[in-house]
Formats: C-alpha cells, sequence, structure tokens
C-alpha cells in the first residue's frame, strides 16, 4: 500500500469515525449535564432578579413590589435569551 | 475564548491561521485536543483527519500524512509532508481521493516517459554500437 492510498484510507476512517459519534444520542449523564446547565440558564437570572427586587422594595417607603415583579420580568427574559443562545452554540 | 496561532506547513507551502479556539489531532495514544495556552507539548501525528475550530466558530478539516505537532508560546505548528483542507468532511475526502489519483497519474506518466527516454536513449546506443550502421551515422 503506497503512503497516498494509506493516507485515503486512513482519513476515511476517521469521517465514519466522527460522523458516528456525532449520530450517537447523548448518554445519561450528558443529558443530565445539558439539562442542569439549561435549567440553571434560565433559573438564576429569575432568583436573582427575584431577590435584588424584594431588596429594592424593603428600601422603599410604603408597600412595593413594582421593582420585584420588575426584575422577575426581567430575568425570565434574561433566562430565556441565556437558553436560546446556548441551545444555539450547541448546534 | 481565548484562542492560539496556528501554522500548517507542508511541501508545498504553510497555511496560517492567526485565532484558532481548539484543535483536535490523533497519535498512537490515540485523539487529544488542545486550547489556547496549553502546556508546551510535541507529539508525533498519526495518517488521518485532524480538525480545528477557528474564532467564527467554522470547524476546518486536515487530512494529514503523518507529521509532527509542536505548541510553545500559544503557537501551534504542524509539519506535515502533505496535508488537504477543507471545511466540509464529506468533499473532503472526495477532493483528496481526485488529488491523490491526480498524483498517481502524474506519476504513472512520469515513469512511462522515464522509461522511454531510457529505451530511446539504449537504441542510439546500439546504433553507436552497431559497425553496421557506421555509415549511416557519418
Amino acid at each position: 500500500m503506497t503512503d497516498r492510498q494509506k493516507l485515503v484510507e486512513a482519513t476515511g476512517r476517521d469521517i465514519k469515525r466522527l460522523e458516528i459519534r456525532e449520530r450517537q444520542p447523548a448518554g445519561f449523564v450528558g443529558m443530565l449535564f445539558y439539562g442542569g446547565t439549561l435549567g440553571l440558564l434560565l433559573v438564576v437570572p429569575v432568583v436573582a432578579g427575584a431577590y435584588l427586587g424584594r431588596w429594592l422594595d424593603s428600601l422603599a417607603a410604603g408597600y412595593s413590589v413594582r421593582w420585584t415583579v420588575s426584575l422577575i420580568v426581567l430575568g425570565v427574559l434574561l433566562g430565556i435569551y441565556n437558553v436560546v443562545r446556548f441551545i444555539r452554540e450547541k448546534t | 475564548m481565548k484562542t492560539f496561532y496556528l501554522e500548517l506547513l507542508d511541501s508545498r507551502g504553510a497555511d496560517r491561521f492567526p485565532a484558532v479556539r481548539q484543535f483536535v489531532a490523533a497519535d498512537a495514544s490515540g485523539s487529544f485536543g488542545i486550547l489556547a495556552g496549553h502546556e508546551p507539548m510535541v507529539a508525533v501525528l498519526r495518517y488521518g483527519l485532524a480538525r480545528f475550530e477557528d474564532d467564527s466558530g467554522q470547524w476546518h478539516y486536515a487530512a494529514m500524512s503523518g507529521g509532527t505537532l509542536r505548541f510553545a508560546g500559544n503557537r501551534l505548528t504542524v509539519a506535515t509532508v502533505q496535508h488537504f483542507l477543507g471545511l466540509e468532511r464529506g468533499t473532503l475526502l472526495q477532493q483528496l481521493s481526485a488529488e491523490m489519483a491526480r498524483t498517481e497519474s502524474d506519476i504513472a506518466r512520469a515513469r512511462a516517459t522515464l522509461t522511454e527516454i531510457e529505451h530511446s536513449l539504449l537504441r542510439h546506443l546500439g546504433d553507436l554500437m552497431d559497425p553496421a550502421s557506421e555509415g549511416s551515422l557519418a
């Protein structure tokens, strides 16, 4: 076998191996990490917004939930944006 | 994401990529990857496919006939006899096969020409040595 044939054969084998690996479904641990990351990306900004909003409202005179509601909504939007960006990057 | 400089050298020239995120290749022990800031290393690559991702997220594929790899000072240098670059794995194999077939055909043609020259040379030498043809040569 010449070097040229060896190169074509080895490259073909590597490409096939790569394609098989990419087609394989993710394992349980992989899915767990992926799902966990998505959950965290969505939830962390919402919870952070809620806490920050609650603290800002406590500083205001009288009863107020303006900051809490606004920052929770902002957190939800930010979480959705994070999740979309993460999925786009991964695919 | 941090990047590093990649230089692919072969007998025909060099291909340079100033910002590469990761490089994946294989040596005798198996497949390995390199990220920016990796410790200095040297490896002897095996025949086959290497791949790397540039700063725009685009993957490049390179078929390599073995070679050596050196990473130092955030600069990766891969020296091979021949490498073939492509953005698509499927077409890379087709291009590679076509290029190899072309090379084989060029070599076969060169060999045939060489044999023809040799035969012609021997014929002329035979003519020179043959006393019967002396008159015709003069």
